[in-house]
């Protein structure tokens, strides 16, 4: 006996038109995807072990608390699961309707930098001060995008062939984009945002002329940004000769592949880190993962890409069983996100690409970054558990 | 429905396709992993290793301070900074960078923009470029409190928000010598010269000043794992002099008044503590201040300055800087007369008793050396042959003595040999004096008043403090103890019996017969009524080509009974002349402020073996208040033995046979 025909609801997602045409499929109640938990349950944990490993020296040094970068992040970590939780019950068709509003909260929140309210580190000006705790608009427009762009695409699906639907979403990244490429100087996020629109278009228009065109245009605009900026001229230069700028521009770079070279292939020991004294800045943000083959070795980062890799296999899962356009986005947006994301931190870290900093999702110390992270599992998990169409 | 299958299907595929350039994307980062160990794994790894033995900070010690015998800080360290910029990171991003740089330390320190932005602009490659040193912790507080304070601080102002891309701004701390008094003490002191003590205390106790410098490492152990090594520094030893500041501030603002009214080469003066050796001030003319000391300024106008010569410049400087007292030699003139008596009665060569005819001048071999009055003493017994200065009298005694126990008695106080005093560049005079084998009849003779042979004022103060404290020559010194950073002490000083000298009854003549060189002899002018002053003048003839060169000079000491002070000025080619009442005056000067505060004790307690005898002032006075009866000197010298020798001096010395010796005056 097979098991669709003993229950009622079926569980496989019908293949090709003449099933889809035969069976008309009621609405089927999914479930959370278990292993996605697991695996963010994983991440989250080894995250916190790490960033308490390399933030340890410097919070005693800088702080004379060695926790403190433990207890902060033990704390974010905790309102994002909560959040996630919470994300995770909340129908899709919620966030649906509410999409448009979260995007044009969220993309006003980057103007708000400007104001008296944002708060500037380490040189950079991309935090909003609510008291109670920063904020970094450009996460929270990652998250509004991911559901404006799945929202608007999920509408105009049928006339995306034509160019005015087709630049409709086009714009939706391009502005969310330029205002934080423009105003809190962030690429990396930038780029993320592009790719989240970009994607969600590669995979839903049929028309390759205008893919490529918009292809053409992301890498001129690309070369527009490193010119309107020398300094990321400077960083490119530092990049192609990563030895000759290791005192200046090439430092932070140069010191994470001393971490890694010197980790081996098993690593110094967790706790053992000497590129962690001080010499890799931001060792428990952006470069943390140059601490974590230090300490674990290549064994220790090939395991973390392999859990990030299954992260994406359980949202592909998760893609791919959903029927409900709108919550398919949704899923490829959260793991365009995190993948792109993920991509960019671990090629700066090993020198493959120009330094732009971005975190390490669920790894890297951070406020914003890992709740809104949280959250985006929150809403795959809400997708998760109503793959069909609902409403309308 | 086709249509919308085939894009169904295209969408998934894309999907795929998408999935699958995450995925490789992310194991091409792993394969770089492995690309990095492989390839440049022992390259970085060797780096990251030599970057973390090589890691090591040094922590700079301070200091020691040098403090006089009641702690007034003479010498101090304090903490500085130096400020310097890096133009080379402001310009690697100069847009964000150089505006927010510049104005920066415009509104810290007051640079004027455009100045910061031509050195930037100028030093583009250079990392380093100084723009102040030596900056007090006030002047870079205002910095300090931008660039520490973060938006979320309470005290933080909105207004530090344009200063927050400012870079390539650096502080190094270290620190300075300061020398709070200025030129006070100077040549005993030294200066700081390139992180060095150079003369003085600064170079004789450089190594216990220093202290030792702390280091912090980071290396990595047989475990592979990191470990911190902290070597604390040790800051310096502070050095505690026996040296008064309130003593020396007298001094050298009597010397500072001598030179206004009397402008002289040189003025030098010496004050000692007769029973340990310990030296109380040290002053000479030569003045410096230590916190610049290539300053010229104090000597020399500017036109004078610009004029000298590259050697002329160093020679005025190390005389500058020289401790002219223990350096400079010098014929010592008649103070050194009391040492030739000394000798005379040690050797029983003569007798107190004896009397001699001065009749102006003697002659040996062919030469005739004259007394200072052509006409002659006339007949002196010894006490007044001391109290006129005759120089024949002590001739006929030097030709009692004879070379080989003269020179014999040279050695024994010390002249041409080292002190050992605690400080720098000490000169022996070695070979400026003759010995028993090329000492001729007329050296002997020119010896005994001291000419034709060369002292230092350091030998001088001490020999004389052994003829007046009973025999006991100790070794001058000028630091007392050396105390740690917690005012623990480390080391002490002690007075440090050399030798015996001469014996307690040669002592007390000489004493005696010094005091009758203030009440009625030479150094009259030395009198003072408060206190029973006594002492020797001097005035030695320098060999030189000028006329009226002359070297005057008076050493004494109060009070009579039990000396605590000794003092010894010294005037090379005053403008006077040979005046050596200007000497003993000057003496008096000094003495009138540093015995009222040493507590030294005054007249009313003490023994005057010649009360009210012919000097000029206060004698009525003086013999009214005391009475005749007070003085009666038998009692007098009874209670005075009961009080100072019998603890302090040897047994064997007895009352009864200086009592005698002194009858017989």
């Amino acid at each position: 006996m097979s098991r669709s025909s003993s229950n009622p609801i079926q569980f496989r997602r019908p293949r090709g038109a003449a099933q889809e045409q035969a069976v008309k499929p009621a609405p089927r109640k999914g479930s959370v995807d278990a292993p996605l938990f697991v695996v963010v349950g994983i991440l989250l944990i080894f995250g916190l072990i790490m960033v308490y490993s390399s933030s340890a020296y410097t919070a005693r040094v800088e702080y004379n608390d060695a926790t403190r970068f433990l207890f902060d992040q033990a704390r974010n970590m905790a309102i994002g699961v909560v959040v996630m939780v919470i994300v995770t019950f909340i129908p899709p068709v919620f966030w649906r309707k509410i999409s448009g509003f979260v995007y044009v909260v969220a993309t006003l929140s980057i103007l708000v930098v400007l104001s008296p309210l944002g708060k500037t580190v380490n040189g950079a000006r991309r935090w909003i001060n609510l008291k109670v705790m920063t904020v970094q608009p450009a996460e929270l427009a990652k998250f509004g995008l991911i559901l404006a762009s799945a929202a608007l695409i999920a509408k105009l699906y049928k006339q995306l062939d034509e160019i005015i639907p087709y630049v409709m979403v086009l714009a939706l990244g391009g502005i969310a984009a330029i205002l934080i490429i423009l105003i809190t100087d962030d690429l990396g996020s930038g780029i993320i945002i592009l790719a989240i629109t970009f994607i969600g278009l590669i995979v839903s228009c049929p028309k390759n002329k205008y893919l490529l065109a918009t292809g053409a245009l992301g890498v001129l605009a690309l070369v527009g940004s490193v010119l309107i900026k020398p300094y990321r001229m400077d960083r490119i230069r530092a990049w192609l000769h990563i030895e000759q700028y290791s005192g200046s521009l090439g430092y932070q770079v140069m010191q994470a592949l001393y971490a890694i070279g010197s980790g081996g292939f098993f690593g110094k020991g967790l706790g053992k880190s000497t590129q962690k004294l001080g010499f890799v800045p931001e060792n428990e943000n952006d470069m943390i993962f140059s601490i974590i083959c230090e300490e674990l070795g290549i064994v220790g980062g090939i395991a973390l890409i392999a859990l990030f890799i299954y992260l994406i296999y359980r949202l592909s899962k998760i893609y791919k069983k959903t029927l409900d356009r709108f919550g398919r986005l949704v899923v490829l947006g959260v793991m365009t996100h995190i993948a792109v994301q993920t991509i960019i931190n671990l090629a700066v870290v090993t020198n493959l690409i120009p330094n732009t900093g971005v975190p390490l999702p669920f790894i890297s110390y951070g406020g914003t970054s890992i709740i809104i992270i949280m959250a985006e599992i929150g809403l795959a998990q809400a997708v998760s558990r109503h793959p069909d169409p609902e409403g309308e | 429905m086709e249509k919308k299958a085939t894009r169904e299907k295209k969408e998934s595929r894309r999907f795929a396709y998408i999935t699958a350039i995450a995925i490789i994307a992310l194991a091409i980062v792993g394969l770089r992993l492995f690309w990095i160990y492989i390839f440049d794994g022992d390259k970085y790894k060797s780096a990251a290793l030599s970057r973390i033995e090589t890691d090591s900070v040094a922590i700079t010690a301070r200091r020691g301070s040098v403090v006089d015998a009641d702690g007034v800080q003479l010498a101090t360290s304090t903490q500085v900074y130096t400020l310097f910029i890096d133009p080379k990171l402001i310009l690697s991003n100069e847009e964000k960078y150089l505006a927010p740089t510049v104005a920066l330390l415009e509104h810290c320190f007051g640079f004027p923009a455009e100045e910061m932005r031509a050195k930037i602009y100028g030093n583009p490659e250079n990392q380093y470029v100084v723009l102040k040193r030596e900056m007090p912790y006030s002047d870079i507080e205002e910095y300090l409190k931008i660039t520490e304070t973060d938006e979320d601080d309470e005290d933080y102002l909105p207004e530090y928000a344009q200063y927050a891309n400012a870079a390539g701004i650096f502080l190094e701390n270290g620190y300075k010598r300061n020398y709070a008094y200025g030129t006070l003490a100077c040549s005993v002191l030294g200066f700081m010269d390139g992180g060095v003590g150079a003369y003085g205390i600064e170079y004789m106790y450089d190594d216990e000043l220093t202290g030792v410098d702390g280091r912090e490492y980071t290396f990595i152990n047989s475990d592979n794992v990191v470990e911190k090594y902290r070597k604390e520094e040790v800051n310096g030893y502070t050095i505690k002099l026996t040296m008064k500041y309130n003593i020396q501030n007298i001094v050298e603002n009597k010397i500072a008044e001598f030179l206004e009214k009397n402008p002289s080469q040189t003025v030098a003066v010496v004050i000692q503590d007769p029973n340990t050796g310990a030296i109380l001030a040290m002053a000479d003319s030569h003045t410096f201040d230590p916190n610049k000391p290539r300053d010229l300024s104090l000597h020399y106008t500017q036109e004078e300055i610009d004029a000298m010569s590259d050697e002329e410049t160093t020679s005025v400087l190390t005389n500058m800087w020289r401790n002219f007292c223990i350096t400079q030699s010098y014929e010592p003139g008649s103070t050194f007369k009391p040492f030739t008596v000394a000798a005379a009665l040690e050797e029983d060569k003569i007798n107190v008793t004896d009397s001699y005819w001065c009749g102006g001048s003697l002659t040996f071999l062919d030469e005739e050396v004259h007394c200072h009055i052509r006409d002659g003493h006339g007949t002196l017994d010894v006490a007044h042959a001391l109290a006129e200065s005759c120089n024949v009298a002590l001739m006929y005694m030097s030709q009692e003595i004879g070379a080989p126990l003269f020179c014999k008695y040279q050695s024994k106080f010390g002249f041409g040999e080292y002190t050992d005093i605690d400080l720098p560049n000490e000169m022996s005079c070695e070979y400026l004096l003759y010995n028993a084998n090329n000492m001729s009849e007329l050296d002997l003779a020119t010896n005994s008043f001291g000419q034709n042979f060369n002292v230092t004022m350091i030998q001088m103060t001490t020999a004389f403090s052994s003829l007046i404290n009973g025999g006991y020559y100790y070794k001058p010194y000028i630091v007392q103890g050396i105390y740690n950073e917690n005012g623990e002490l480390v080391k002490s000083m002690d007075k440090t019996l050399v030798s015996m000298t001469i014996s307690p009854e040669t002592g007390e003549f000489l004493k005696n017969a010094m005091r009758l060189v203030v009440t009625e002899g030479t150094g009259t002018a030395a009198y003072m009524n408060d206190y029973v002053i006594c002492g020797k003048t001097g005035t030695a003839e320098k060999i030189s080509d000028k006329e009226d060169d002359y070297l005057v000079s008076f050493i004494g000491f109060a009070p009579y009974n039990t000396p605590e002070v000794v003092c010894y000025v010294v005037i090379d080619n005053p403008s006077t002349g040979d005046a050596s009442g200007v000497s003993a005056g000057f003496f008096k000067d000094i003495m009138s402020e540093v015995l009222p505060y040493l507590n030294v004790t005054p007249a009313s307690l003490d023994t005057d073996p010649y009360p009210g005898e012919g000097h000029e002032e206060g004698i009525e006075e003086e013999t009214s208040e005391e009475g005749e009866e007070e003085y009666n000197e038998e009692e007098y010298y009874e209670e005075n033995y009961e009080d100072e020798y019998t603890d302090d001096y040897s047994d064997d010395y007895s009352d009864e046979e200086y009592n005698g010796e002194e009858g017989d005056e």
